[in-house]
Order: C-alpha cells, then sequence, then structure tokens
C-alpha cells in the first residue's frame, strides 16, 4: 500500500519545516490538522529560524513608477522577481534583517515580510526625517513582536524604541553609555542588537549591545586587530554567528567570529584574498561578505558589485548580476507576521 | 548482497558489528560505518552488540540501502564529525572539493527510488537516527511536494479533507496568491 505512513511528526518537523511559506499558505487548505500546525505560532517562529537565508536586491525606484521591485538571487546566479513594494519617497537604503525587509524613507519606515505579502509603515522618530540615523530591529520572542531602536548622534548619543504592533509613536530609551560608530548594520543575535563604539578619549573599540527585551546596554570587547590605516570595519551576522569584518582596501577582508558569545572569545574566521593566484587581475576588494550561500561560497557585496568567495579553494568569481550595498539585502522566507502575535 | 568486505581495506582491523533485518539477513559493517546511526551508537557503547544487532523494523532491502549510505559518508564523517556549520568548522576549508563532489554525486543516484522506498528510507532513517539520512530524504520530499496543489498532497498521502467548503474558500481568499 502506498500511501500517508510516515509519522505526522515527521511530516511536520522534517518535511513541512522545509517548504517555502508559498507552499505552506497553499498546504492550509490539505486538511484541518495541516492548517492549524501552519498556522500555530510555535510552527511558525521555528519555521523562521530554520529558513535558508537569500540574497535580495531592490530596485525600480524611479519616481512615477508607483512600485519598487524585489528580485531574488536564485542559485543559479541570475535574477528572479520576487514581489513589488509600494514607492517610497525619498527612500533611504534596505537595513538587512534575516526576517524582515526594512526600508527608511521620508517620513518613516516601511516594515515589510514579502513572503506574506505583510507590510506596515512605521513613523519616524521623534527627530524627525530618518536619513542618516542607525536603526535596528529583531524579534522579541517573550513578546511575540518585533522592536526598533534608533539612535540619534548628535548632539549627543540617545536612543528611542517602538514595539511594532503596541506603540504607537517611538518611546524614549536608556542613551549609549559609549559613542556610537554609524553603521547601516546592527546585527539581531541572541536577543541583542549589536553596534560598534568607539571612547573617544582612550580611543578604543569595542561592540555596544542592546538587549531588546529589556531595552538595557552593555559592552562587549571586541578581537585583538592590529590597526592598519586603510581598513573599514562593520559588524555583520553570518551562520547566527556574529562577524567583525575588516576590510583592508584592495588587499583582503579579515572575518573574525563571536564563536563563544557568552564567554566573549572571537577567533579568526576567514580571510578573503583580494589577490587570489588563480587570477592575474588585481580584484577591488572594498566590501563585506553578506551572507553563506547554501553551497558554501560567501557572497560578497561591494559598493557597485557582486562577488562569490569560495572558501574551499579561494577563488573569487565575479557575479552575473550586480547591485549596489545598499540595496542588496539579506533575508529567509518566514511566516512570522509583521504586527507579530 | 551488500555486506563488508570490497572496500574497507582501511578499517579492516577495526571492530565489526552484524546488522540483524526484520526478514532475518545478517549484514556485516564495520563499526565506523554503524556509529552513523545514533540507535546503534548508544547499543555499542552499552555493550549490548553481542551477537548482532535485531532492526525489526528496517526490511533487507531498505537496510541494504541504509548501509550503502553509511559506507560512503563514514569516511566523510570521519573529518567532518557531524557539523553541518561549515562555515564556523575550521575543518571544512581543507575538505577535498573532489571528494564533496563526488559525494553529492552519490547521494543524487542514492535518491532516484520509488516514492514507497524514500518513505521507508525516511523511516528507517528516523528509526536509526542517522541525521543525514534523514536530512537527505525529507528534503527530497519536500523539494517534490513544494509546487504541488492541496488535491495533490491529499492524493499522494491519502490524507482526508475534513475541512468545510467554507473552512477552505476562507483559506484561499485570505492568501488567494499562493494558489496561482
Amino acid at each position: 500500500m502506498e500511501g500517508c505512513i510516515i509519522p505526522e511528526d515527521l511530516i511536520i518537523n522534517d518535511i513541512l519545516m522545509r517548504l517555502p511559506v508559498k507552499s505552506l499558505l497553499r498546504f492550509r487548505s490539505v486538511c484541518k490538522a495541516w492548517c492549524s500546525e501552519i498556522s500555530s505560532r510555535h510552527f511558525k517562529e521555528l519555521h523562521g529560524q530554520r529558513s535558508q537565508p537569500n540574497i535580495y536586491r531592490l530596485s525600480g525606484f524611479r519616481k512615477g513608477s508607483g512600485f519598487m521591485k524585489i528580485e531574488r538571487l536564485t542559485e543559479e546566479g541570475s535574477l528572479q522577481q520576487y514581489c513589488m513594494l509600494p514607492w517610497l519617497e525619498d527612500l533611504g537604503l534596505v537595513i538587512s534583517s534575516h526576517h524582515l525587509i526594512v526600508l527608511s524613507f521620508k517620513y518613516g519606515y516601511l516594515l515589510s515580510n514579502p513572503a506574506m505579502r505583510d507590510s506596515i509603515y512605521v513613523p519616524s522618530p521623534s527627530w524627525g526625517e530618518p536619513e542618516g540615523h542607525p536603526v535596528g530591529f529583531g524579534f522579541v520572542s517573550s513578546l511575540g513582536k518585533y522592536k526598533m531602536v534608533g539612535i540619534i548622534l548628535d548632539p549627543k548619543d540617545t536612543c528611542e524604541v517602538f514595539t511594532v504592533g503596541i506603540d504607537r509613536s517611538w518611546r524614549k530609551g536608556i542613551a549609549p553609555p559609549r559613542s556610537l560608530i554609524i553603521s547601516d548594520h546592527m546585527p539581531y543575535i541572541n536577543g541583542n542588537l549589536h553596534m560598534l563604539s568607539e571612547d573617544l578619549v582612550n580611543e578604543d573599540e569595542a561592540v555596544l549591545v542592546f538587549n531588546l527585551e529589556d531595552e538595557s546596554w552593555s559592552v562587549m570587547a571586541l578581537p585583538d586587530v592590529p590597526d592598519i590605516v586603510e581598513m573599514s570595519c562593520e559588524l555583520r551576522e553570518m551562520q547566527g554567528f556574529l562577524c567583525y569584518s575588516c576590510c583592508i582596501c584592495l588587499e583582503r577582508i579579515d572575518i573574525w567570529m563571536l564563536r563563544d558569545y557568552t564567554n566573549n572569545v572571537w577567533s579568526k574566521g576567514l580571510v578573503i584574498d583580494g589577490n587570489p593566484g588563480v587570477s592575474n587581475k588585481r580584484w577591488s576588494v572594498d566590501g563585506f561578505p553578506l551572507e553563506v550561500l547554501a553551497d558554501g561560497r560567501i557572497f560578497v557585496g561591494t559598493d557597485y558589485e557582486w562577488f562569490y568567495y569560495d572558501p574551499r579553494d579561494g577563488s573569487i568569481q565575479k557575479a552575473d548580476c550586480k547591485g549596489s550595498n545598499l540595496f542588496t539585502t539579506v533575508y529567509s522566507e518566514n511566516l512570522v507576521p509583521v504586527l507579530g502575535f | 548482497m551488500a555486506s563488508a568486505g570490497s572496500g574497507d581495506e582501511k578499517a579492516a582491523a577495526a571492530a565489526m558489528i552484524t546488522l540483524i533485518s526484520s526478514d532475518n539477513e545478517k549484514f556485516e559493517v564495520t563499526e565506523a560505518t554503524a556509529t552513523l546511526s545514533q540507535t546503534i551508537r548508544h547499543m555499542i557503547e552499552d555493550g549490548c552488540t553481542d551477537g548482532g544487532v535485531p532492526l525489526p523494523n528496517v526490511t533487507s532491502k531498505i537496510l541494504a540501502r541504509v548501509i550503502e549510505y553509511c559506507k560512503k559518508h563514514a569516511t566523510a564523517a570521519a573529518g567532518e564529525e557531524g557539523s553541518s556549520s561549515s562555515f564556523s568548522d575550521a575543518a571544512f576549508l581543507e575538505v577535498d572539493r573532489a571528494f564533496l563532489e563526488e559525494l553529492e554525486e552519490f547521494d543524487d543516484a542514492f535518491l532516484e527510488v520509488d516514492r514507497a522506498t524514500l518513505f521507508d528510507l525516511i523511516l528507517a532513517a528516523n528509526y536509526l537516527d542517522i541525521k543525514g539520512l534523514l536530512n537527505l530524504t525529507c528534503q527530497k520530499v519536500a523539494d517534490s511536494v513544494k509546487g504541488k496543489t492541496p488535491e495533490q498532497i491529499r492524493e499522494m498521502y491519502n490524507i482526508v479533507n475534513d475541512l468545510t467548503p467554507e473552512e477552505e474558500a476562507e483559506i484561499r481568499r485570505e492568501t488567494q496568491w499562493a494558489f496561482e
């Protein structure tokens, strides 16, 4: 007999969990059991955590078009139309996060979970236009809601918090204990947002950590990296690890990983050599790695171009498509509603 | 019969384990091959493998395939220690690329089976607790169902539709685009 011989827990945990959002939305109409399972908060959160990240590009933001296009980079390396978002005036940038695509514009932010065709607007913080202010966000599991944090750098660093689906306006938060280095990225790992900071008196760099649940600050040490003049550094998340990427322009990218989060232990994860033996043309490394792809290659975005770095043989390959870092983002399809549970 | 012998020169000195299928066929395999199964690993640790390991849930046909998988992957596991987090694993960087490609080809060919066999492999992988094999087979099923309609899914899995027509219509209305 050929039929449903696989136990239900295997179907749910090992098969449904691997499916893309679109299939799952459709399979809610298979039967009552599948519908309630796929609709459950437990399933949605777990599916989101297991979902594989992909690279997306935003384009078509010319005025008058009415829409912006989001394309997905396929495994074959081409761009595929993914979804449309409403056109936004004075589009700032795409804020990278694994579970939402967030765009800043003239009047605030658009938060979108494109796989669910679910988008909402969040107003600007009290200081006005969002342009140029570091913003981070993450899903607070205990609350079942997304929270956003905005930081104003001038005159003195202050912080405001917005709980999506609860707050109507931004609330004042505790000011960060050190000054922030401006960056487009605030990786969200273990319930904490991470940003680079510099102590102006001692000139030592550290990681500022903001816990989204209790809205408190702490400071974490960075790895001991030799001081090189032509070096720019950023914090990123790759495969669930906090990474400190240091790009020595035209030479190489050093990636340090926080392997042991609790004990603050960093180790050098990878060096992307900008001058590999396989190519006789010097590659201009002036970007940052964005994500590890399903096949093990690392996607590197620069200001104008995309590259793949293969850690297995150290080769660097230019992508067939290109995009600017500002409008390239990492997103993992998920069923979590933007307004939370 | 897929018993040990030809390809295991390196492990010739290693301990051998006898696996016994539900239809009483005996398979002799190296410990390295057998311990890809966490279930068998625990039995070995508890010292209860003398006289063979009876596997009443696995037929000889399926066990032969499972052993084929384990033999191939035991060599890979030696360097990998079961870590799937390639980026964080320093050993990953030194892994022989040709071998990885060979393994991928093996997996692809391994999955060329009918649906009933695939389901049996999933059940065996689950019972024997072989993570790699469970991942591989479940991903294959996931890939094969993701483009299907709810009607096709019900047919494939013998599922009775217990939703009322109103409930079904409501689900469709909520996310019409997912059905297009």
